[in-house]
């Protein structure tokens, strides 16, 4: 797997739906090491350019960049294999599967889509899974839940699924990391335990992509933010400037 | 005895096609209502063979199966490629375009059916023999079904029917798994059209319409979608009683309409009393079956 360098770019990325332009000509480049939140009004377009970035919506136009490769011709799984890992607003954890088996499932490297016998001659499972499975349930330490490896999702609070969520995205261990609101609707120790991973993860090297509207959380974290207006990037700047124009927070609460 | 004997040959070939339907529709949840068609493949190619090449009767069941399966694929790799509600739309499509075809063709025998198809086995416990091949085949099919869901795959089809878009986020090849599975169970369902040409030795187009996908579709909903042995036990169930009602001995203008209402009520019945079917499978909180290694 090829990763020359860690960093992520889009030139001129552009989308639109039936005629509103959800993302216009977006230029942006995250960098490695950084936390970069994007903030802005709901419908701005933040989850939008998570989705072109990600692959799940393609781009009418313009370019995605990973490492100085253009991605964009890319379906979202080849994205996710070259290191893209994501999360999403109301999580997506797979209720079916134990949290252990929500981890396991989503390394990259995973083969089991790839047996061309279906598992028919899958005879040594649990010793493939040996290896992943120490990862995982690392994983699941870090994020404190590792007593709870066999139970399912629905049998969590919803904090504890966005902390499974999270972890379900660091199996994938790429370079980016995207946040889609690891905030929303936690609280306490959830809240601390998510902020502690995003700092270890920066440290790693990770480029991470946060959207929040916690915007405490935002100052607390992020090297810098991107403001998001009607699918445009208004500004990019440190988050304490960006909290302090006026104009920028007349937008983001309305008025 | 030999009516016994053919009653149960024929649940055991309705077990494989609804175990086969069962691995794509209760596992899979994708809606192929062509899953006769590919029995009908089955029947037909595998019968065609036999008639027209002088190879081995297994080898041209195994061959006409590998041609349903092939089917299966061309039809369902740009449906589910697209979204996988256009699966329905194709697959009865060419369930209807399929059987205009087999209507509407001499080597086919038409509308009137092809007969004079070569036994399977030709000896004088013929039945007693192919009984005991078929439920080999039918436990087989159960225990490769049970196999490929308790596998490092199965659990992939799960995360799959699960959530779609998040399994594919995470580098999972979505239409690879579930064009694959599309293939395999048309194998499965070509392979039980085989058997069953083989030892009926009659085969008409009607018998693989409509009609047959909601029969087939009774049989995997009563027994239990996303179960192992339940699409097994509907299949016995929904062969078996319309013989059974035949022993009552009522007139026919009342017995035809009574099967119907009968099949009607059970479905009616587990959909709104027992929705998991006969054998229900664990089920988390949010009612979704739990994935077993």
């Amino acid at each position: 797997m090829s990763e020359i360098n860690h960093s992520l770019e889009t030139v001129n990325l552009t989308k639109n739906f039936g005629g509103k332009i959800v993302a216009n000509h977006i230029n942006v480049k995250f960098k490695q090491g950084f936390v970069s939140g994007l903030i802005g009004p709901n419908g701005a377009g933040k989850t939008t350019l998570f989705n072109l970035i990600s692959g799940n919506i393609k781009s009418d136009y313009g370019d995605v960049y990973l490492g100085g490769k253009k991605i964009n011709k890319m379906s979202d799984f080849k994205r996710a294999r070259l290191g893209i890992a994501r999360t999403w607003q109301m999580n997506r954890l797979f209720n079916s599967l134990s949290l252990i088996d929500n981890l396991i499932i989503s390394q990259r490297s995973d083969y089991s889509d790839k047996s061309l016998s279906l598992g028919l001659l899958d005879f040594n499972r649990a010793k493939k899974d040996a290896i992943y499975e120490d990862i995982a349930a690392n994983l699941l330490k870090r994020v404190g839940l590792l007593n709870y490896r066999n139970s399912v999702p629905a049998e969590l609070s919803y904090g504890q699924q966005k902390l499974v969520a999270i972890a379900r995205a660091l199996m994938n261990d790429g370079s980016i990391i995207m946040l889609d609101e690891p905030m929303a609707g936690v609280e306490g120790r959830t809240h601390d335990k998510i902020k502690e991973i995003i700092l270890e993860e920066k440290t790693r090297k990770k480029t991470i992509i946060v959207i929040e509207h916690n915007m405490r959380f935002i100052r607390e974290i992020c090297d810098e933010g991107i403001f998001l207006v009607n699918g445009q990037i208004k500004a990019v700047d440190s988050v304490a400037s960006l909290m302090n124009d006026v104009e920028l927070t007349r937008i983001y609460f309305g008025g | 005895m030999e009516y016994f004997i053919s009653l149960f040959i024929l649940a055991s070939i309705n077990i494989i096609l609804a175990t086969s339907f069962n691995l794509i529709l209760g596992y899979g949840g994708l809606l192929s209502v062509a899953q006769p068609i590919f029995f009908a493949l089955g029947a037909y190619c595998s019968a065609l063979i036999a008639i027209y090449f002088e190879i081995p009767i297994f080898l041209s069941i195994i061959l006409a199966s590998l041609v349903a399966g092939i089917f299966a694929f061309g039809v369902s790799l740009p449906s589910l490629r697209v979204s996988g509600d256009y699966l329905v739309v194709s697959t009865l499509g060419f369930q209807l375009g399929t059987l205009h075809i087999i209507n509407n063709i001499e080597i086919t025998g038409a509308a009137g059916g092809l007969s004079n198809i070569p036994p399977l086995i030709s000896h004088p416990y013929r039945s007693l023999l192919t009984l005991f091949i078929v439920v080999c085949f039918a436990v087989l099919s159960i225990w490769m079904v049970r196999k490929i869901m308790r596998s490092a795959y199965g659990r992939a089809i799960t995360a799959l029917r699960n959530d779609e878009t998040a399994f594919s986020s995470l580098g999972r090849n979505p239409i690879r798994i579930k064009v694959l599975i599309v293939a395999l169970s048309a194998a499965m369902a070509g392979f039980a059209g085989g058997m069953y040409s083989h030892y009926y030795l009659y085969i008409t187009p009607e018998q693989f319409g409509i009609f047959a996908t909601a029969t087939l579709l009774t049989m995997v909903v009563i027994g239990g979608a996303g179960t192992v042995l339940g699409p097994a036990f509907g299949a016995i169930i929904i062969t078996t009683l319309p013989e059974i009602i035949t022993f009552l001995n009522l007139p026919v203008s009342i017995m035809a309409p009574l099967q119907g209402v009968i099949f009607t009520g059970l479905v009616l019945i587990f959909i709104f009393l027992k929705p998991s079917g006969l054998i229900g499978s664990t089920r988390g909180l949010d009612g979704l079956e739990i994935w077993k290694k």
